[in-house]
């Protein structure tokens, strides 16, 4: 039985989804003010252009009338996260879109959806003459959506009577880390400034000793820095991390991308001196697994190419990529020709399976996340000792994720039910890539970079690639970054609104 | 006959890496890194625009950046070389057009696997310069008027919001 959305539900979402471009809004702030100080005024208008269409919307939204009432609901939640992801990505594409860097605004929507989602796929054309405060920008989205587009407006508490944890869930957040959900979402605010502070200082540093000058050094440092710990993939330069040709500054990402690519719950218990539970954690144990089995098989495929002389180099491409699409970050210190050129082996293959694993759940990261592969993994292994165990026997399997549990048919199931999610985009993703002609392969690694939010690419994602793809990668991006419920209850929602009543049992 | 004609097409193709292949003089970067395997360990001529900033290296070198047809290459050259590029490009600035002649690496062996070109020559061929970028005045008067009719709208829900009762 399904519940149908009516007028006032809809209100209710267009209302908070105001609130939200409104918050946009303020945000294109900063790049206004990067724009103002570095004397970028053919950017500045574009950012005065952006606020004036975002507040006017925002504004307008707001007189949707909410009862004070009626609460926010669970549904609600769903809608208007789902939503809200695409109205701040539509308001927040028209900036790029005057910036001169993308043919058209789809490009620029492309972008900014890929940054709001930390994917990092990037179509922008001549990013190396792209103006600071347009960079600011694109680096400001993965900052915004890294911890949640919804949470970073929860931070706010906006109006909100009640509601905010429905919002919180919604976005696919599994965890609350304190008691109230406000108190929550500043806590992860508060983790992100820790280590972008330290990013930044130590980045700004490599980059002065480098010999970039003072502005340049210290806006690259916090642009990586961004990138890195949201796991998002962008970079200032067309070259990505390649651009510096520093295994400092590569140090300091992988840093960044690991710390990014970890439970804000598990950071909460470590800040509060719980550091065993770093070694006794299901997802940290399963990501070290991943990680050390896929690095094996990236470094043996990147030997076999016989490209490299010697070990360093092996081990060094092999283990930064593993960790980078792992970690759903997408910075590379190869270009994408590689991977098609001479690396489409074992390497490729590895790349490919650490994109789609993905990080920790209530992370910055995406993919199907490490927990949900260790419960898969431990109820694999129940049933292979039920199986033999007496038949009066009660096996149970115990694992720890901040305390220990006891595995459950349902925990199983909804691990399943999201992998097996992912797994069908992933490669309904590679099929639509090869109708469009492209190979195999490469439409699978594209597909599995854009569904689990990472960003690293074959070279299919570009300006020129054809429309419907575009489209299709900005679906996945989307769909990937709410995992998939807040997406299907919108699509739910509109086929209820539209069909005939005789068609609606869905 | 079709046999035949089949397996000594997919011959050629499985020799098609002994095939010599014959340098261009003069190659984008973009040419480079697309048959990268093909030139690996080979003496090539890049030409393109000098990006951002000389980077400190080893050895007492530096990397110079070069840009063209949208691929950016790494090149390992002298500091003293380095210095005769005037501007490098950034936004509101071409670059100057370097054409840089040296032994090309797909992967180094002395930086780590990254694809670079190590210097023999470097010359600049054409100076670059400030770029003239419109500022379109237009989206001011847009952008401001948009903020003026928010702030209205803002003052207008404030006015109402007042008035119902929690």
């Amino acid at each position: 039985m399904w519940l149908r959305v009516d007028r006032y539900d809809a209100s209710i979402v267009v209302h908070y989804v105001g609130l939200l471009v409104l918050g946009m809004a303020g945000a294109m702030l900063l790049p206004l003010l990067t724009a103002v100080l570095l004397g970028e005024w053919a950017a500045a208008a574009d950012y005065v252009f952006g606020i004036g269409v975002s507040g006017t919307l925002g504004t307008g939204m707001l007189f949707a009338p909410v009862s004070p009432a009626r609460r926010v609901t669970h549904v609600h939640g769903l809608l208007i996260t789902a939503v809200a992801w695409l109205a701040a990505s539509l308001v927040g594409a028209v900036p790029l879109a005057f910036s001169g860097n993308y043919p058209t605004y789809l490009d620029a929507l492309f972008d900014t959806l890929s940054g709001f989602t930390t994917s990092g796929l990037t179509v922008v054309v001549d990013l190396d003459h792209m103006s600071l405060a347009h960079n600011m920008w694109r680096h400001l989205t993965h900052l915004i959506g890294g911890q949640g587009i919804v949470v970073a407006a929860l931070s706010f508490a906006i109006g909100l009577r009640g509601g905010a944890l429905s919002l919180y869930l919604a976005e696919g957040r599994d965890e609350r880390i304190l008691p109230n959900v406000v108190h929550t979402v500043r806590f992860i605010w508060f983790v992100t400034f820790v280590y972008i502070t330290l990013g930044t200082l130590s980045l700004t540093g490599v980059n002065l000793w480098l010999g970039m000058d003072a502005v340049r050094a210290s806006l690259h440092a916090f642009w990586i820095s961004v990138a890195a710990y949201d796991t998002g993939g962008f970079a200032p330069q067309s070259m990505n991390a390649l651009y510096y040709h520093s295994p400092l500054f590569e140090t300091v990402t992988v840093f960044l991308m690991l710390a990014g690519a970890m439970n804000f719950s598990l950071h909460a218990q470590v800040w509060r001196g719980d550091r065993r539970e770093i070694w006794r954690n299901i997802e940290t144990r399963t990501l070290a697994f991943n990680v050390l089995v896929l690095s094996l098989l990236a470094t043996a495929g990147l030997a076999a190419a016989s490209v490299f002389d010697g070990p360093a180099a092996v081990v060094r491409k092999g283990v930064y990529h593993v960790l980078s699409a792992h970690s759903g970050t997408g910075h590379q210190t190869l270009y994408a020709a590689q991977w098609t050129e001479g690396y489409a082996g074992l390497a490729f293959v590895a790349v490919i399976l650490a994109m789609g694993a993905g990080g920790a759940v209530s992370s910055t990261a995406g993919g199907i996340k490490a927990l949900r592969l260790g419960v898969i993994a431990r109820s694999v292994i129940l049933d292979v000792k039920e199986s033999i165990a007496p038949t009066t026997a009660v096996v149970r399997s115990r694992y720890h994720h901040l305390a220990q549990r006891v595995l459950t048919p349902q925990l199983t199931s909804t691990a399943a039910v999201t992998f097996i999610l992912y797994t069908t985009t992933y490669v309904v993703g590679a099929l639509i890539g090869g109708l469009y002609g492209y190979p195999a392969p490469q439409a699978l690694f594209e597909s599995v970079s854009a569904t689990a939010n990472v960003g690293l690419s074959t070279g299919i994602t570009t300006a020129t690639m054809p429309v419907g793809l575009k489209v299709l990668y900005m679906a996945q991006m989307w769909a990937g970054r709410l995992e998939f419920v807040a997406a299907m209850a919108l699509v739910a929602n509109v086929l209820i609104a539209v069909l005939p009543p005789y068609r609606r049992a869905l | 006959m079709r046999i035949l004609l089949t397996a000594a097409l997919l011959f050629a193709a499985l020799c098609r890496p002994a095939v010599a292949w014959a340098v261009p003089e003069v190659m984008s970067p973009a040419e480079v890194v697309a048959d990268s395997l093909l030139l690996d360990g080979r003496s090539l001529t890049i030409e393109g625009e000098a990006i951002g900033e000389a980077l400190r290296s080893d050895g007492g070198r530096v990397w110079v950046n070069v840009l063209g047809e949208g691929t950016a290459l790494g090149t390992w050259t002298t500091a003293e070389s380095a210095g005769g590029i005037s501007v490098y490009g950034v936004y509101g600035r071409v670059g100057d057009r370097v054409r840089v002649t040296g032994r090309f690496n797909a992967a180094c062996p002395r930086h780590g696997g990254d694809m670079d070109l190590h210097t023999d020559v470097f010359e600049v061929v054409r100076r670059g310069g400030d770029v003239y970028i419109p500022v379109a005045w237009w989206r001011f008067g847009v952008g401001a008027a948009g903020i003026a009719l928010a702030s209205i709208l803002a003052w207008v829900y404030r006015r109402r919001s007042e008035r119902v009762p929690e």
